[in-house]
């Protein structure tokens, strides 16, 4: 009897890691959107977006659940910033409330890019755990290869969610 | 060191040297050979520094400012000829990398800290980077160095961080 309840329910978790994949993530939805400025408008680009030296970039962090997070702008010379802006740190606490827009840079600011070709590649990190080590994540996402033009993965217990921006020069 | 091209590395020094501005400490570095994944060196809690003192001339106006310069030394006895990533974090993640070739020079002379100077005097006046941080670590630890020598360095690490922000 106790065996059939147990693979009642394995048989359960199988089908729904096969109807909803994301479920084996931790529960850190958010939306991870880049506008860049063409003539005065702004438009939203996807992965795999061409974009030149000048360009202006602004970001939006749309969350749908509260978890603590961190992002990073890994860029063409492989150098790794920490962006993450000071509204989602308070404290120290990298933990966001759900349902909120962050715009980064913020305060009417942009982004832009510099003369240096190659990928340019926006990684937000998410953990249900606070982020005590920051620095370990830089080298993480630093020595990391993103080789899709957008994506998910688990690492450690990170949900790293990215983005790939082609900077083709001016 | 350069930001797009790797920095060579053919004199013999037992120990390398490193610097570095911006970032908060404590630091970490880490080398690793270019084709492998284990690091070849790793130094955590990194928090020495200088101050160093430059000028900004915007226009007319100059202004003063004070920098810390980190700095780390290295053994690379150890290190075969090749290419070496380096990566240099701070406490919040920032990442510099850089990547530095060593080369396995055939020269039995030892270019002297005397022949360096004059070589970084040049390099600093055509506003080149090739061969500065080959020369740079012929030169040691500052702290002890002679006064021409820290005041010639200073002129390469102001002109450095100005070329950061051009």
């Amino acid at each position: 009897m106790a065996n059939t309840s147990v693979n009642g329910w394995r048989l359960i978790l199988f089908i729904l890691f096969s109807i909803f994949p994301i479920a084996c993530f931790s529960n850190c939805g958010a939306d991870l959107v880049v506008f860049v400025s063409k003539n005065g408008k702004w438009n939203q680009i996807d992965g795999d977006s061409l974009l030149r030296s000048g360009d202006r970039l602004r970001i939006e962090l749309e969350t749908t659940n509260a978890c603590y997070r961190a992002f990073f702008w890994k860029d063409a010379r492989n150098q790794v910033f920490n962006l993450t802006p000071k509204s989602i740190t308070p404290g120290n606490s990298n933990k966001i409330v759900p349902n909120n827009l962050y715009t980064l840079p913020g305060s009417g600011q942009v982004y832009i890019l510099d003369h240096s070709t190659g990928s340019e590649i926006l990684v937000m990190a998410a953990s249900d755990a606070p982020i005590a080590n920051l620095n370990a994540l830089g080298r993480l996402i630093s020595r990391h290869e993103f080789a899709t033009s957008s994506g998910m993965i688990r690492i450690n217990r990170y949900d790293l969610r990215w983005v790939v921006l082609r900077h083709r020069g001016s | 060191m350069s930001k797009d091209r790797p920095a060579i590395l053919s004199s013999h020094p037992e120990q390398i040297r490193i610097e570095w501005v911006h970032g908060l400490p404590p630091f970490t570095l880490e080398v690793f050979h270019a084709t492998g994944n284990d690091a070849v060196s790793e130094t955590t809690d990194l928090t020495d520094y200088q101050t160093i003192k430059c000028t900004q001339t915007i226009g007319q106006t100059s202004t003063p400012l004070r920098y810390h310069l980190y700095s780390v030394s290295l053994s690379n006895t150890e290190w075969a000829p090749g290419d070496y990533a380096i990566y240099l974090s701070d406490v919040i993640g920032n990442v510099a990398y850089r990547l530095l070739t060593k080369v396995d020079s055939d020269s039995p002379d030892e270019p002297s800290k005397l022949s360096a100077l004059k070589v970084i005097r040049t390099l600093l006046e055509e506003r080149r980077i090739d061969g500065l941080f080959d020369n740079r670590q012929l030169l040691g630890d500052l702290v002890v160095a002679p006064y021409l020598t820290k005041l010639l360095m200073r002129k390469v690490h102001c002109s450095s961080i100005q070329e950061l922000f051009n």
